[in-house]
């Protein structure tokens, strides 16, 4: 696996149970974890509005993602929903900045799902390696 | 009558699990027993939720303080007696303590065991996080020596290039390795499983092999240290392998022997009875050397000849005497003309060459006798230069007893062998020997030595020419000593012991030839052994634990030998050229090369899995692993037994205190295995009373200017290699409020982790960050959770009371310092951005949320079905009062069994509407036309559709217009019938929408609206509705008591809060709750006000994001928290 650029960190949100669960195992297993990823743990992914999406990128974030249940797999109940609601006016909003909309994915998962989280922060890691430097960063 | 004693479930499966937890919740005390170490792990085919449930429900089981789980064990007994129930519990030897084990691998690294696919005897365990081993009965070739060396062990370690940790496994039980390396007759490779395939491995020409190579590094590869001057001192009499190894194991146990030598070199046999070619002096000598060294005296020339000379030395203070003297008198054959001169006895001759005695050339020599010291005999015959060596022997060489390697090697020097015959007359010339009469043998019947027994063949005499006749038959033990005294002898002439080693004279003990006759090296340690183990006994009887001496070790059977393991030849150590060899008394057979030594290693199959080489013991500085640890077997009272599905339960089951947890069929059914476990617990309710649960009072540390300590756990040091998490201490001690800093062994470790609590007394913090894998500070565990987070958190939060308010844990191991170990730049780089957002944690305010409203004390059920039936009995065991109502026709004899139980019934009623929240609902009830006086029969019925509206949206107030409705109070609902599941209804009275309800997951019988459960489920058909009803029962109740329940202490330190000043009444808030925690009021007409009820708020913050004027704040999920994290990352 070819290391990545650790120049442009990813701020993940995740959601404390099943996708903090795959990180957790991801982070335990053998293969080696080469993505800068800043975790900022949520009690549900539902809890993420657009201002902290917003903040990330101004703070510097070149992408974030926000890793919530499945469907029918919360532990509360509406954050599945409550996640997919806010993900097209988030990538509008930061289109509207003037960012790319790549910048932000908003991903499902089921316990026991660390190889899928570990696809998925690849190909996240790999879009925004493509993409030019944010321009918020300070 | 009701007891107070705890209930025990056998089977931690799912529903095992789900039973336990809803007991706990409920106040009983519960004793959860699991045959298998492993509980949380499931088989592949299970869906991701029930493994995802089994998980959370294991970290919830380990966290509660009223389960004590106890993996390992099973149920030995179970008696039914005096209203209670008695189990006898028998746990497995736990060799890794899981309450010691922080899961750092570093015995994994330690083991040097590894089978060609990788499986190694010690693996990590999913649930308990903890490690195990593989036992398997004890290795073949162990259990063969009679030392109990362990060959498994060092060949493993030998295999891995490790040969001083081999050497120094083998100097544990085998104070002579290099001695016995050389001349041992190798039981071990006799027993190895290996021959099976091909030949057995070369054990001890392994064990000379590491031996050797230490040797050359090091003078003194081992030491035995534990002798001391003060205790007992004991006298070993003979300086051979028997008194030795004697006195090596008595000096080990702290005792001061003194060996007492007749000769001038200690040595015994191994001096005077093997050739230097096999064994070298300097190995001797060194040995002997290695053994004296700690503090064994050593008396030479001291010959113990009367029995005088024993009393001396008792009288001379030692408290014990080991004869050790071995059997040294030759045997004679007793025939004609054995005085001439020429002939000697086997050991008398060897004795006085090895000495240094000068013998002339011996020219034709006849060995007699076919042991290992007749071969010895006739291949130091040949080195004196003999024109021919011929050996005797009546019986054929396959029964010769001489080691076949031994016999080989003297063939190989031109020793002829003359098998099938017996010397009958030695004929001299003048006075010397000119030659052997011999007849010829044939072999017979087998007899009791088991082989088969020479019979003389008439008239087959034929003569050997011979100048020197050594005659090597056996010999006797030289026992001058005991007579005079009342020493016992047996009738060979050698002394009579007890098993143990006591002769008939208090004091006196004796091992090795001199009781046994002629043996082996190894045999003759072995019984200085167990004669060495008898004398500390004795004298110190403390030392030896009566009865255990030995460790217990595991039944299960080794693994099969695979048909197509490929054979691998076995490897021979170099052997001089024979010209070389017979011309001097250098060493015959080299030792082995490193690498053909790596290799011959290799070929074992590790029989024992584990090798008990303990060098995981070694590796693990937290103790966590012995393998001395031994089964722990108890009896305990319990008021209920529940079994789970898996377990074999007793045939008789009818008994009340027995309970079985309804089978469902297909095994992977996690949903209804939740079902039928709460239902168990339902049962089992019956007759049991809750302990009181002191709720947790946090103390808190104080406010005021922040001095908070930053505790790093090192995860047993293997997070810390090159000291690297030193480099953040100056860093992180800059930071303002930060008081101290300081790098753990373990922050979980019940010991090693003390020193967080020590040092914030001592320094009087205020707050502390622990940096270590603990994820979060809530005192609740969730499924990500493992043994040793939840550990650290009990202990913080539990044990030493600390407000998680005060306290931020933070994991650094899994997310910053496992992912990049081999970037120790980026991994401290991370981990000081984490600490530092963690350190927000401390800092933000936490503000409390109105208190909780008292529940409502009665539930209701909708229809007398059996499910509700069960569901009401069920409830009945926490509320006072509990009803069903029923529209439809109920049977005589279901009405007299609910009073029985006490619960109300109510028909002929209908519900038409369901008002409130879980605690406080609000049901209205049609009333059917029997029970309505004539005149009010006339009110009319509310149409469902009124005025354009649906009935759920009517004024509540409507239906006290008319006396045919009327409105009953619950604190949680039972939907006995699916049918109810439409009743209309409406949370609030003053609501923008309706209340839609999360779809509930984990196999959970609550419907969409909270507090609302279904007695029976159509998903789960397999059940029957009177599992179902209990089930529902038990969800409810769970629910409903607060303290020690689910979120019980959670909800101290997460939830919302909504400021009224903000609140603009628009009830997004109460829409998004799952749990209908967020309340939307009207305060005057047309304008609302949301609070947040503090006992159902599970502090997700899906309303925060939903709150659009910033209203609502709840601890760690506001916006300005979030900046501050994202802030500390990106500073």
């Amino acid at each position: 696996m070819p290391s990545l650029n650790r120049k442009k960190p990813i701020l993940a949100f995740f959601c404390n149970w099943a996708p903090y669960r795959c990180y957790m195992d991801l982070c335990r297993s053998e293969s080696s974890f080469r993505h800068l990823i800043y975790p900022v743990k949520v009690m549900c992914s539902g809890r993420v509005d657009p201002a902290m999406v917003l903040f990330a990128f101004e703070k510097g974030a070149e992408g974030v993602m926000v890793l919530g249940c499945k469907d029918k797999e919360c532990r509360y109940g509406p954050g599945p929903k409550q996640s997919t609601k806010i993900a097209e006016p988030i990538k509008a909003l930061i289109h509207i900045l003037g960012l790319e909309s790549e910048r932000f994915r908003s991903v499902k998962y089921s316990f026991n799902e660390k190889n899928r989280l570990l696809e998925e922060i690849d190909s996240f890691a790999k879009t925004v390696d493509k993409l030019k430097k944010s321009p918020f960063v300070p | 009558m009701t007891s107070k004693k705890g209930i025990l479930i056998i089977g931690a499966d799912l529903q095992g699990l789900q039973a336990a937890l809803t007991l706990a919740h409920l106040g009983r005390n519960v004793t959860l027993i699991d045959k298998n170490i492993e509980i949380a792990a499931l088989p592949e085919n299970w869906s991701d939720k029930g493994k995802r449930w089994n998980q959370y429900l294991y970290t919830q089981v380990l966290y509660h303080p009223l389960i004590e789980l106890l993996t390992q064990t099973e149920m030995t007994q179970l008696k039914e007696a005096g209203g209670e129930v008695k189990a006898g519990l028998i746990q497995g030897p736990m060799w890794v303590s899981p309450d010691l084990c922080v899961d750092c691998g570093k015995c994994l690294v330690s083991c040097p065991v590894e089978f060609s696919n990788g499986y190694k005897p010690l693996f990590e365990l999913s649930g308990p996080s903890t490690m195990t081993i593989d036992k398997r009965k004890i290795a073949p070739c162990r259990a063969a020596c009679p030392i109990g060396m362990n060959p498994q062990g060092y060949i493993a370690l030998i295999a891995q290039g490790r040969f001083e940790e081999a050497y120094e496994l083998i100097w544990a039980t085998n104070p002579l390795p290099g001695i016995c390396g050389r001349v041992c007759h190798h039981p071990c490779e006799t027993a190895c499983r290996r021959q099976e395939i091909d030949e057995p491995v070369a054990i001890c020409a392994l064990k000379r092999f590491a031996v050797d190579e230490v040797g050359k590094k090091k003078k003194k590869p081992g030491t035995c240290d534990t002798s001391s001057p003060e205790g007992p001192r004991v006298a070993v009499i003979g300086s051979g392998p028997a008194g030795l190894t004697a006195a090596y194991d008595l000096a080990r146990a702290g005792f001061c022997p003194t060996i007492i030598e007749a000769e001038k070199k200690p040595g015994g046999l191994l001096l005077h009875g093997i050739a230097p070619y096999r064994l070298p002096r300097e190995i001797i000598k060194k040995e002997i050397a290695q053994i004296l060294d700690p503090g064994v005296d050593l008396r030479l020339n001291s010959p113990v000849n009367s029995y005088k000379d024993i009393e001396k030395l008792k009288a001379e203070g030692f408290r014990a005497i080991l004869l050790a003297t071995g059997a040294t008198k030759d045997l004679r054959m007793q025939i004609k003309g054995e005085d001439l001169k020429g002939i000697y006895g086997c050991v008398s001759f060897l004795k006085d060459l090895w000495k240094g005695k000068k013998i002339k050339s011996p020219g034709r020599v006849v060995v007699i006798g076919g042991g290992n010291a007749a071969i010895e005999a006739a291949r130091a015959s040949v080195r004196l230069g003999a024109k021919s060596v011929t050996i005797i022997y009546r019986r054929t060489r396959k029964e010769m007893p001489a080691d076949p390697h031994e016999i080989d090697q003297a063939l190989e020097e031109g020793v002829k062998l003359r098998p099938l015959t017996i010397p009958v007359e030695f004929e001299g010339r003048g006075d010397g020997l000119a030659q052997v009469k011999c007849i010829k043998m044939k072999l017979g019947d087998v007899d009791a030595s088991g082989r088969p027994r020479p019979i003389p063949v008439d008239g087959s005499d034929f003569f050997i020419n011979a100048d020197t006749a050594i005659v090597s038959i056996g010999q006797k033990a030289d026992i001058s000593y005991g007579v005079g005294g009342d020493l016992k002898l047996n009738q060979r002439g050698a002394i009579e012991v007890e098993a143990d080693g006591q002769t008939n004279i208090f004091g006196v003990y004796a091992s090795g030839d001199v009781v046994s006759g002629p043996s082996t090296v190894v045999e003759a340690m072995a019984s200085g052994r167990r004669a060495a183990r008898t004398i500390i006994y004795a004298l110190k009887p403390d030392t030896v634990p009566d009865g255990e001496e030995e460790p217990e070790f595991s039944s299960l059977e080794y693994d099969p030998i695979l048909k197509d393991t490929p054979t691998k030849k076995r490897r021979a150590p170099f052997h001089r050229k024979i010209s070389e060899r017979v011309k001097d008394k250098n060493e015959v057979i080299g030792s082995f090369t490193m690498k053909d030594a790596i290799n011959e290693a290799s070929r074992c199959l590790q029989c024992g899995v584990c090798s008990e080489c303990l060098r995981c013991e070694a590796a693990c500085d937290l103790n966590a692993i012995s393998h001395d640890r031994t089964a722990i077997q108890r009896t305990l009272h319990f008021s209920k037994v529940i079994f789970s599905d898996k377990v074999q339960t007793p045939s008789k089951i009818e008994s009340s205190r027995m309970i079985r947890i309804e089978r469902f069929g297909k095994k992977d059914s996690w949903a209804k295995a939740v079902v039928a476990g709460r239902a168990a617990a339902v049962k089992a309710l019956a007759g049991t009373t809750p302990v009181t649960v002191e709720p947790t009072f946090h103390k808190r540390l104080g406010d005021g200017e922040l001095k908070i300590g930053i505790f790093i756990c090192s995860c047993n040091g293997t997070l810390n290699e090159n000291d690297r998490l030193d480099e953040m201490i100056s860093p992180l001690v800059d930071i303002s409020g930060v008081a101290h800093v300081e790098v753990l062994v373990s922050a979980c470790h019940p010991e090693k982790g003390r020193r967080i609590e020590k040092l914030i007394s001592e320094k009087g913090l205020n707050g502390a960050l622990i940096a270590s894998c603990t994820c979060c500070h809530l005192a609740f565990a969730c499924e990500s959770c493992n043994d040793q987070r939840i550990r650290l958190k009990h202990r913080l939060f539990r044990e030493s009371g600390y407000d998680p308010k005060d306290i931020a844990l933070i994991n650094i191991k899994e997310t910053c310092l496992l992912p990049f170990k081999e970037d120790d730049k980026t991994a401290i780089d991370q981990s000081m951005r984490m600490i530092r957002s963690g350190l927000w944690q401390l800092k933000d305010s936490k503000k409390l949320s109105k208190g909780s409203e008292e529940p409502c004390s009665q539930a209701i059920i909708l229809g007398a079905t059996e499910a509700g039936i069960s569901a009401a009995i069920g409830l009945k065991e926490k509320y006072a009062s509990v009803i069903i109502v029923e529209n439809l026709k109920v049977e005589k004899s279901i009405e007299e069994e609910l009073s029985k139980f006490g619960i109300d019934l109510i028909r002929p009623v209908k519900p038409v509407r369901l008002d409130g929240r879980r605690g406080k609902f609000t049901l209205i009830l049609e009333k059917g036309d029997s029970l309505l006086s004539k005149e009010k029969k006339k009110s009319p019925k509310l149409s469902l559709q009124k005025k354009g509206k649906r009935l759920q949206n009517l004024d509540i107030k409507i239906f006290d217009e008319s006396p045919r409705y009327k409105k009953i109070q619950a604190g949680i609902i039972i939907l006995g019938r699916n049918e109810f599941k439409n009743i209309p209804y409406k949370r609030d009275s003053f609501a923008t929408g309706l209340h839609a309800g999360g779809s509930r997951a984990f196999g959970s019988l609550e419907t969409g609206i909270p507090g609302v459960y279904m007695a029976s489920w159509s998903q789960v058909k397999k059940l029957s509705d009177q599992t179902t009803g209990m089930s529902a029962a038990g969800e409810a109740l769970e629910n409903v008591s607060d303290k020690t329940g689910p979120f019980g202490s959670f909800v101290d330190n997460l939830v919302a809060y909504a400021d009224p000043e903000l609140c603009r009444g628009c009830g997004k808030c109460a829409d998004i709750c799952p749990e209908g925690a967020a309340i939307l009021e009207e305060i005057t007409r047309g304008a609302g006000l949301s609070w947040i009820e503090q006992g159902l708020c599970t502090g997700c913050g899906n309303c925060i994001s939903e709150c659009p004027t910033g209203a609502i704040s709840l601890p760690e999920a506001e916006q300005w928290y979030f900046e501050k994290v994202i802030n500390a990352f990106f500073e």
